[in-house]
């Protein structure tokens, strides 16, 4: 398992198939820190959410997945990125059930819900990037 | 699936894609359209990841179903599947949810038996059937203190 909790995954994502395999790939992370059993859902399903945003509004992009320690505690890391058209109004896309793509709105809000840390970067044009971590 | 007691059981045991979950509510409302089962079980056990999407496709599909006659318990949502649906602000609209398949039949059985005294006439039944799943989510409500742990 240390090999598993060293390893830096980057996962591509450019359709449903990849968006499938990277919350599953966190879910196995998120076992092999030692974060609880909710915790592990909870970090899969935000994978989940921020892979759809990729395909939905990037097409494609990736997400690297890595454990992070703060003094003797540790996390995940999940940082998303697309070089897609990026967001034109960060603080209307963070809210409940805003969406430009038809769904239900809760990708962004949720997953910022579901995880301790989110950081959300965006340049019209260049793209976007999420930062998120939980910490065991 | 299988048809077991006049409803239909569709245990989903692997991980939903949204190829498998469309392949799914193609063939929830085919065999309802086919054989007339009077409710529909979706058993969700075997499944880790829901997220917005997957749940809408499942509330879509039971609303769908519900248009031909056939209500929808979802059973089997894992207790940390719940918290996750919980923080994403997601809510399985239109739909009646049971611990398990066997909960699951004892809950239909409550939907369907009242709608069979009450068969009369075509728009007044429509006004019961919301009724009962006013109702059913009281008792949903109520299953939810027995257990604390969800």
């Amino acid at each position: 398992m240390a090999s598993t909790k060293d390893e830096v995954r980057t996962i591509p994502i450019s359709e449903e198939i990849d968006a499938g395999l990277a919350p599953s790939e966190a879910m196995i992370l998120a076992e092999a820190i030692g974060l609880s059993r909710t915790k592990q859902y909870m970090v899969a399903t935000a994978v989940s959410e921020l892979a759809r945003n990729i395909v939905n509004y990037a097409s494609k992009g990736q997400i690297t997945l890595r454990v992070v320690r703060r003094g003797s505690q540790e996390g995940i890391e999940i940082v998303a990125e697309d070089n897609g058209p990026g967001i034109a109004d960060v603080s209307q896309a963070m809210q409940d059930h805003f969406s430009t793509s038809g769904g239900l709105g809760l990708g962004l809000p949720g997953a910022k819900r579901l995880m301790d840390e989110f950081k959300i970067e965006s340049k019209l044009g260049k793209g976007t990037k999420v930062t998120a971590i939980k910490w065991t | 699936m299988h048809v077991m007691g006049g409803c239909l059981v569709v245990p989903i045991q692997v991980e939903l894609t949204d190829r498998l979950m469309s392949q799914i509510q193609r063939d929830i409302l085919d065999n309802v359209a086919r054989t007339g089962v009077k409710g529909i079980i979706v058993d969700v056990s075997g499944v880790n990841i829901l997220d917005s999407f997957l749940g809408q496709k499942i509330c879509d599909t039971a609303r769908m179903a519900s248009l031909l006659g056939a209500p929808t318990v979802v059973t089997g949502i894992k207790p940390a599947i719940a918290a996750s649906l919980i923080d994403l602000g997601f809510q399985l609209k239109g739909v009646e949810i049971a611990l398990s398949v066997e909960e699951g039949f004892r809950k239909l059985q409550r939907l369907l038996t009242p709608e069979e005294v009450e068969e009369s006439g075509e728009e007044a039944p429509k006004e019961e059937d919301v009724e009962e799943t006013e109702e059913g989510y009281g008792q949903y409500e109520g299953r939810g203190k027995d257990n604390p742990d969800l």
